[in-house]
C-alpha cells in the first residue's frame, strides 16, 4: 500500500508521540515502581470488622517497613472509617482500604491517590505526602442512593 | 492507496493541520504528566 | 426501483443492451429499497424516542448538579442518571446505528433479500421488546444501577434480561446485514465489495465479538443471581467480562461516524474517496484492537496485576492508531477537492469547502471536535496517569466529546440526508440552515460543559454523583461554579436536541415530496487496486480472537483462581 510522503512523516511523529508515552510511563512503572493500584490480597468482605487491619482502622506509626504509617480505611454504604485520616507532612504512607459491602472508590481530591474498592479484595497504594493540606475523600463509584455525601478528609499537618 | 496524480506539494495543509494536531496532543499529555508528577 | 426508472432502463436496454444493463445496475443502487427504508426508518424512531427521554433526563441531570434545583415527586437522581446512560448509551446509539447500517448495506450493496430483511426485523422487534422490559423497571425504580450494571447493586432480573434481549436482537440484525455483504461477495467473486457494506461488516464482527464477554457477564451472573438462583457472585470477574465489552462499545458507536467521514462526506463536498485500501486498513486496525484494551477502565481496581493492565494500555494506543490515519486521509479529502475548486496557497482550500451545507458543516465540526476528545482519551489511558482522573467528571467530558459530539454530530449531519431519502422527501433550505444553527448551538454547549467538566475533573469532582458540598469542604465549593457551568452547557444542548427534532419531524412528514441523495463518494479513477487481503475475515478473525485471548486468559484466569468469597446483593437507591 503506498502512502504519501507526509503521511509517513505525519504517523511517524504520532505513532512515535504514542511510543514516548508508553516508554515514560512504562519505566515509571517498571523502573520507579509507579504502578496505578494493583493489590491483589483478597479478604472475606463479610468479616472484614473481624480482620487485621481493618478490626483497628485508622492511622499507624510502622517500623521495619518500607512506609512510616499505614492509614487503614473500612468503607460501607455510605461513610468512611476513620472519619479523618491525620499524618506527618513528608510520611510515607500506605493507604490500605476495602469495602464492607458494595463498590465504592477512595478519591483523595487534588491527589493522585484514587483507587476501586471492591467486596472481597485490599486496595493499596503508597505515596509519600509532601504537602500540607486539607484533602477531601470523596467515593467516586457509584454506591446507591447516599453515594455523594460519602466522603471524610485527609489531614496533612506539621509533625509535632 | 496512492492517487499518483497528486504530488506531494498539493497536501502541505494537510500535513501543516495534522502536525498542529499532534503538537495538541503532546502538549495536553506534557501539562497532565506534569500536574500527574506534581501531586502526590 | 420506481416505475419510471424501470421503464427508462428497459427502453435503455432495447437501445444499448451493455450500456443499459450498466445503468440498470447503477439505478438499482442509487436508491434504498423501500422496503429496507422502513426497517431502517423503525430503528430511526426508536433512536429519537430515546434521544428526547435521554436528553431531558440529561437537562435534569445538570439542573440538579448545579444545586439550584431539586427533583419533584421523590425521583431518585440515579435512576435518572440510570435513564440517561441506558437510553442515549446504548438505545439512541446501537438503533440509530443499525438504521443507518441497514441502509448503508442495501444501498451499496443492493437490496436485502426476503430473508435477510427478516433477520433485520426479528432483531428490531427483540431490541425494542428488551428496551421496553429494561425502561420499565428503570421507571419502576427496580434497576438503578446504572447502564454499567455494578454489581453487587441488584436490579430486577426483567431489566438484565431486556438489555441481553437488546444485545441478542443486535446480533440476529447485524447477520441480516452481514450476510446481504456475503451475497455480494458471492455474486462478484474476485471483486473488492463496496467500502461501505464492508465497513458495516467490520463493526458488527467486532460488535459481536465485543458482546460476548458481557453477554457471559449477564447470563452466566447476573440473572442467576438476580433470580435468586445462585447467592453470591464474583464481582471482579463481572467488572472484567462488562469492561470487555465497554470499550468495544464506544468504538461501535465511533465507526458509523467513520463510515460516514470516509464514504459520505468526500462525496457531499464533491470530491473522492482519499484512499479505499487505507480506509479498509483503519477499520480493520479497529476490528482487532477495540476489543482486548478493556483494562484500561480498571486501571485502579485491585486484583489485577500491573503488567496485565499495562499490556492492555499497549494495545489501547494501538487503537489510536487508526484514527491518526483517518484524520491524514479526512483533512487531504479536503485539500485535493480544496485545491481542485482553485484554492490557493497553504489553507487557500479551506475557503473553498461547502461550509453552508449542513451535510458537511456538521459533521466536520464532529471531527473537530473529536480532537480535543482523543487527546484526552490518550491521557486516560496512560496507566498510572489515570488516576489523575480516573471516575472524576473529567471521564464525563471526556466521552461527551467523543460520542455526544462527534458521533452524535455525525449523526444528525446524516439525518439531514438519509432520513429524507429513506422518507422521500428532501431537505429543504431553511432546514438546511436550521442544522447548520443546531450545530453551532450543540458545539457551543458541549464547549462550556465538557470543558466545565474537564477542568472540574482535574479539581477532583467525582462523575455520577448527585449535588452535594462535601460537608462543607472547601474543595467541593469550588467545584460548583464548573457546575452551574455545566447546567448552562447543558441547557444549550437540550435545546439544540429540540431544534434536531423539529428539523426530524419536518424531514419525516412535512418536507416537500422528492429524492434526496444517499452520497456514497467514489475511489479516485486511477487509484491502486485494493488488497484482497484487506478483505479476509478468516485471517483477521484469527487475529482478533488471538489478541483476546492473549490479552484476557491470563487475568481473568487469575481472577477466578484467586477469587474471594462472592457477593449477595444490594439494593441500596
Amino acid at each position: 500500500m503506498h502512502l504519501h510522503k507526509y503521511e509517513k512523516y505525519w504517523l511517524a511523529f504520532g505513532v512515535g508521540s504514542l511510543i514516548v508515552f508508553l516508554l515514560i510511563t512504562g519505566i515509571m512503572a517498571f523502573h520507579n515502581g509507579s504502578h496505578p493500584p494493583s493489590a491483589k490480597n483478597t479478604i472475606n468482605y463479610e468479616k472484614v470488622d473481624e480482620i487485621a487491619p481493618f478490626n483497628n482502622p485508622g492511622v499507624h506509626k510502622v517500623e521495619g517497613k518500607d512506609w512510616d504509617y499505614e492509614a487503614v480505611v473500612v468503607a460501607s454504604a455510605f461513610y468512611y472509617d476513620p472519619p479523618i485520616l491525620e499524618v506527618p507532612v513528608g510520611a510515607k504512607v500506605k493507604f490500605i482500604a476495602t469495602s464492607k459491602d458494595v463498590v465504592h472508590g477512595f478519591e483523595v481530591a487534588g491527589t493522585n491517590i484514587n483507587m476501586m474498592l471492591e467486596p472481597g479484595y485490599i486496595s493499596e497504594y503508597v505515596t509519600t505526602v509532601d504537602k500540607v493540606g486539607e484533602y477531601l475523600i470523596v467515593c467516586n463509584e457509584y454506591c446507591g442512593v447516599g453515594h455523594a455525601q460519602m466522603h471524610s478528609m485527609l489531614k496533612v499537618v506539621e509533625p509535632k | 492507496m496512492a492517487n499518483k496524480n497528486h504530488s506531494d506539494g498539493d497536501l502541505k495543509g494537510t500535513f501543516y493541520l495534522v502536525m498542529a494536531l499532534g503538537v495538541f496532543i503532546v502538549v495536553v499529555w506534557g501539562l497532565c504528566f506534569g500536574l500527574f508528577l506534581d501531586r502526590f | 426501483m420506481s416505475q419510471a426508472l424501470a421503464n427508462k432502463s428497459k427502453a435503455a436496454v432495447n437501445k444499448q443492451n451493455i450500456v443499459g444493463k450498466v445503468s440498470n445496475k447503477v439505478n438499482d443502487l442509487m436508491q434504498v429499497n423501500r422496503k429496507d427504508s422502513k426497517i431502517a426508518m423503525a430503528h430511526i424512531y426508536v433512536a429519537m424516542i430515546a434521544l428526547l427521554l435521554g436528553g431531558t433526563a440529561g437537562l435534569l441531570q445538570v439542573l440538579v448538579r448545579s444545586g439550584e434545583f431539586k427533583l419533584p415527586w421523590g425521583i431518585g437522581y440515579y435512576q435518572v442518571l440510570t435513564v440517561h446512560g441506558v437510553l442515549l448509551g446504548l438505545i439512541l446509539t446501537t438503533f440509530f446505528i443499525y438504521g443507518f447500517q441497514i441502509a448503508a448495506v442495501s444501498r451499496t450493496s443492493g437490496a436485502l433479500s426476503a430473508k435477510q430483511r427478516l433477520l433485520c426485523w426479528i432483531g428490531f422487534w427483540t431490541m425494542t421488546t428488551g428496551t421496553a422490559m429494561a425502561s420499565a423497571m428503570v421507571l419502576l425504580n427496580e434497576a438503578s444501577v446504572l447502564y454499567t450494571f455494578y454489581a453487587p447493586l441488584q436490579a430486577h432480573w426483567i431489566f438484565y434480561l431486556g438489555l441481553t434481549l437488546v444485545v441478542v436482537g443486535s446480533w440476529i440484525g447485524g447477520l441480516g446485514q452481514a450476510l446481504r455483504w456475503m451475497q455480494w461477495r458471492k455474486e462478484n467473486k474476485g471483486q473488492t465489495s463496496p467500502l461501505l457494506s464492508f465497513m458495516v461488516v467490520c463493526n458488527n464482527l467486532m460488535w459481536f465479538v465485543a458482546t460476548i464477554g458481557v453477554a457471559s457477564e449477564v447470563l452466566f451472573q447476573l440473572l442467576p443471581w438476580s433470580l435468586g438462583l445462585v447467592e453470591r457472585v464474583d464481582i471482579l470477574l463481572s467488572r472484567t467480562l462488562f469492561w470487555s465489552f465497554g470499550h468495544a462499545l464506544v468504538y461501535f458507536w465511533l465507526l458509523p461516524a467513520y463510515m460516514i467521514w470516509y464514504v459520505v462526506v468526500p462525496k457531499v463536498i464533491g470530491g473522492k474517496i482519499f484512499s479505499d485500501a487505507l480506509s479498509r486498513l483503519s477499520f480493520i486496525m479497529f476490528v482487532l484492537f477495540s476489543v482486548p484494551v478493556g483494562l484500561h477502565h480498571q486501571l485502579t481496581e485491585p486484583g489485577v496485576d500491573g503488567s496485565w493492565k499495562f499490556l492492555q494500555v499497549i494495545l489501547t494506543m494501538m487503537v489510536v492508531i487508526p484514527s491518526l490515519l483517518t484524520a491524514f486521509s479526512l483533512f487531504a479529502t479536503f485539500e485535493i477537492r480544496g485545491r481542485a475548486l482553485g484554492g490557493k496557497g497553504v489553507f487557500g482550500w479551506l475557503k473553498q469547502l461547502p461550509w453552508g451545507d449542513a451535510r458537511f458543516f456538521v459533521p466536520f465540526l464532529g471531527m473537530l471536535v473529536f480532537i480535543p476528545g482523543g487527546a484526552g482519551g490518550i491521557v486516560n489511558a496512560s496507566y498510572q496517569m489515570n488516576q489523575l482522573i480516573h471516575n472524576t467528571i473529567w471521564v464525563t467530558g471526556h466521552f461527551h466529546l467523543t460520542v455526544a459530539t462527534a458521533v452524535v454530530l455525525t449523526f444528525f449531519g446524516a439525518c439531514y440526508w438519509l432520513v429524507p431519502h429513506l422518507t422521500g422527501r428532501t431537505l429543504t433550505k431553511e432546514m438546511n440552515r436550521l442544522g447548520i444553527i443546531q450545530a453551532i448551538v450543540w458545539v457551543v454547549g458541549m464547549g462550556i460543559m465538557s470543558s466545565a467538566m474537564h477542568v472540574a475533573g482535574l479539581l477532583g469532582a467525582p462523575r455520577r454523583s448527585a449535588f452535594s458540598d462535601y460537608g462543607g469542604a472547601d474543595i467541593a465549593s469550588t467545584w460548583v461554579s464548573y457546575q452551574i457551568a455545566q447546567a448552562v452547557g447543558g441547557t444549550l444542548l437540550f435545546i439544540g436536541i429540540l431544534l434536531f427534532l423539529y428539523i426530524f419531524v419536518k424531514l419525516c412528514w412535512f418536507a416537500p415530496k422528492g429524492q434526496e441523495e444517499f452520497p456514497i463518494a467514489e475511489v479516485a479513477p486511477n487509484a491502486e487496486k485494493t488488497p484482497a487481503i484487506l478483505e479476509n475475515f478468516k485471517l483477521w478473525i484469527v487475529i482478533l480472537v488471538a489478541l483476546v485471548l492473549i490479552a484476557y486468559s491470563f487475568p481473568i484466569f487469575d481472577i477466578i483462581s484467586n477469587a474471594p468469597l462472592g457477593s449477595k446483593g444490594y439494593k441500596l437507591w
